[in-house]
């Protein structure tokens, strides 16, 4: 692992000691960011959008670290981790940087490896490379830019038939600059190894209130009869831009549970794609988004059912206030061969204003015939009859809309099945909730 | 106990109680009778404070006090409850939380220390068993799968808990079974006080058989036509509402 305070090695340098196959994996990726060029309003992939706001800051990648002190920065880092219960394993990760120092040590906990960039190129080249070969096909401009342009990366490796008792908890900090606008590229790839299992969360941060683009991959990878909880939050500050991408690759019986959840930054485009490479997987893609202000959040979710046998389970919801702006595009994809394929979507949004906009856009592309595939949609303003029910009985009009908000959240959260995370992601809804109307 | 003079109300311009006049003292039951869509349930849920309804004019006196202004959970503070005609099923919201909540809004209106847990649990225990209502419900979602007379057992239950000094039963009495009937009957009976009054809207004699009403109003096109004693109710079960009408027919 790298210590904060240890400057980064000269670019030249660093790419000196790199391997040819993955220098040539930067090299591709560049190439297909440019081909890809940034987005414009025109693009289908980013149309509804108002990235005008995105497109408008000259950001630059920081090629050493920023001089962070290591001091400043525990503090926060302690406080999070009360949260997270003394079982919780904790990674922390700055500025798209391992932070040794931070980060619990975990040399004793068999079958569990967390690495940095240099470490893993010595111990798992082939799994890395693995991962890489199938990010290589990815067509969005951003993760192209991330693969280009990461300094370091953490690579979580499980091994086989390790079932981890202890959560894993990944904390992402991210500072912005006085002077320059900085795009942190943080990559994290999860590995689990055949027949292992574990819960792992990703929490996203800031250190400070000024702008800064999160410009993020999550890639993992599910060997056969592995598991992996998953969950998500982006609870950065409302000044930041973060762009998350997670390529999940599932092999045979294996189960993928991932819960998104999106609570701050001013701009949050989550993309999550699933391919299901084999029979009997199950893939559960859920979120939760609550926005207000002027907050943008986008999910695009495209599950890609390639062989037979397989499940994959959608719901996501939103809840929108003042002039925020949500949008889910849902793709479900079921190739030719994937007979029987099992999958449910749902897409649910509250809007509590007026001036609160959503765009939601199923994709359903069937080629078997002989599946089962359902999608559903409502948009709508808060319900009036329970409102009204919960205050004649004597609660409040804002404890009565909070309590429904909460509900209508809860049918995703509850299946959280980590306690500390899902009673701190409850607190952090109601916190939201009540700093309001 | 509440006074209501001349109210008026209208949804979508369409005026639905047309003057309504209408007073209980302490102690009280009044009963209201009267054909479908005659505003019976608009006038229980006008009490409550629905925003839904355009108030036109009159007043609503509840204890001295204007109701008028006041948001639902300030009347139900007050001592103001009301049965609905369809309780509203809220899944994800847990019957036991949202009970006491509602418990404890009044209590901290009136001054009273909040009830934790425990206390709550010790405090309803007897209220529900005396409604057979199974100690399960109370982890399930607010009405959530409940069945018709399972719904008003629950609110004659949410009653017994918030011991409000006025309940408005809008056909509590519908839909529930023999058996049921008469635990729904002795539930409001329990609760009789001489400091507590009872509106209860129905279309059958049957619930007055239990809970003995001191008044019985006829409710017609958003107007009370006719009051009397209990015995209202016995004449109307045995000739419909055509005789009311030919009698104000009479009277025109
Ligand atoms: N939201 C609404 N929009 C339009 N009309 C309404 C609305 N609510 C009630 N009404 C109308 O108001 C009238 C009175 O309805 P209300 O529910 O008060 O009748 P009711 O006496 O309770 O009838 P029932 O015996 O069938 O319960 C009916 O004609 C009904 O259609
Ligand atoms: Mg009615």
């Amino acid at each position: 692992m790298i210590n904060l305070k240890e400057k980064q090695i000269h670019q030249q340098e660093r790419s000196n000691s790199l391997p040819e196959w993955y220098k040539s994996f930067l090299h591709q990726r560049l190439t297909a960011h440019r081909d890809l060029g940034l987005p414009s309003p025109k693009d289908e992939n980013w149309r509804s959008l108002p990235i005008r706001d995105l497109l408008d800051h000259n950001y630059i990648i920081p090629e050493t670290d920023t001089d962070l002190e290591i001091e400043d920065i525990k503090e926060f880092v302690q406080n999070k981790k009360k949260n997270t219960g003394n079982d919780a394993i904790n990674v922390v990760i700055v500025n798209g940087k391992l932070s040794q120092e931070l980060s619990d040590d975990v040399s004793s906990i068999e079958g569990l490896e967390i690495l940095n960039l240099s470490e893993t190129l010595v111990k798992f080249p082939e799994k890395l490379k693995s991962i890489f070969d199938h990010s290589v096909e990815s067509t969005h401009t951003y993760a192209a830019l991330n693969d280009a342009k990461h300094t370091d990366l953490t690579f979580i490796h499980l091994e086989k038939n390790r079932s981890l008792p202890r959560p894993i908890h990944c904390m992402y900090l991210s500072s912005g600059d006085s002077t320059d606008i900085h795009m942190h590229n943080t990559k994290t790839l999860i590995y689990a190894s055949k027949c292992s299992s574990c819960f792992i969360s990703e929490s996203y941060y800031s250190l400070n209130k000024t702008l800064a683009y999160s410009n993020v991959t999550t890639d993992i990878h599910l060997e056969s009869s592995a598991s992996i909880h998953h969950v998500k939050i982006q609870d950065e500050s409302n000044e930041s831009f973060h762009l998350y991408t997670s390529r999940v690759y599932q092999q045979r019986d294996s189960i993928f549970k991932s819960c998104n959840l999106t609570f701050g930054g001013k701009f949050t485009r989550n993309d999550i794609f699933s391919y299901l490479d084999d029979e009997n997987i199950t893939c559960t893609l859920d979120g939760v988004y609550i926005l207000d202000h002027q907050q943008v959040c986008a999910n695009y979710t495209s599950l890609d059912h390639a062989k037979p046998n397989c499940y994959s389970f959608e719901v996501y919801k939103g809840i929108l206030d003042d002039s925020s702006t949500g949008l889910f595009n849902g793709k479900i994809y079921v190739h030719q061969d994937a007979q029987k394929t099992d999958a449910k979507q749902s897409n649910q949004a509250i809007l509590l204003s007026e001036n609160a906009k959503i765009h939601t856009k199923p994709q359903l592309e069937i080629y078997a015939d002989d599946v089962k595939c359902t999608h559903g949609c409502t948009v709508g303003k808060m319900d009036k009859d329970p409102l009204f029910y919960l205050q004649a009985r004597g609660l409040s009009k804002k404890d009565a809309k909070n309590l429904l908000i909460y509900a209508f959240a809860a049918e995703v959260l509850e299946n959280i099945d980590n306690d500390h995370v899902r009673k701190n992601v409850e607190e952090r809804l109601y916190h939201k909730l009540n700093n309001k109307n | 106990m509440i006074e209501i003079k001349n109210l008026k109300a209208k949804i979508e311009d369409k005026e639905i109680l047309k003057g309504i006049n209408l007073t209980i003292k302490p102690g009280e039951v009044h009963a209201i009778m009267g054909p479908n869509g005659s505003g019976k349930s608009t006038l229980a849920q006008v009490l409550a404070g629905r925003e839904d309804y355009e108030i036109t004019s009159g007043e609503i006196i509840f204890q001295g006090e204007n109701l008028i202004e006041l948001e639902p959970e300030e009347r139900a503070w007050r001592g103001l409850f009301m049965a609905f005609q369809y309780p509203v099923e809220i899944p994800g919201v847990g019957n036991a939380y949202f009970l006491r909540a509602a418990l404890n809004s009044k209590r901290k209106y009136l001054g009273l220390p909040e009830m934790d847990a425990m206390e709550f649990m010790t405090y309803i225990k007897k209220k529900m068993e005396a409604l057979e209502l199974s100690p399960s419900m109370l982890s399930r979602s607010v009405n959530e799968g409940f069945s018709g007379g399972e719904k008003k057992r629950n609110e004659i239950f949410q009653m017994a808990v918030l011991e409000p000094t006025l309940g408005v039963l809008d056909e509590t009495d519908s839909g529930l079974d023999i058996d049921a009937l008469k635990i729904v009957s002795e539930g409001v009976n329990r609760l009789k006080d001489p400091s507590r009054s009872f509106l209860i809207v129905t279309h059958y004699q049957r619930i007055l058989n239990y809970v003995t009403p001191d008044y019985v109003h006829i409710l017609m096109d958003g107007r009370i036509v006719k009051s009397a004693g209990k015995e209202l109710a016995l004449e109307l079960e045995e000739h419909g509402y055509s005789l009311i009408e030919k009698e104000l027919a009479a009277n025109v």
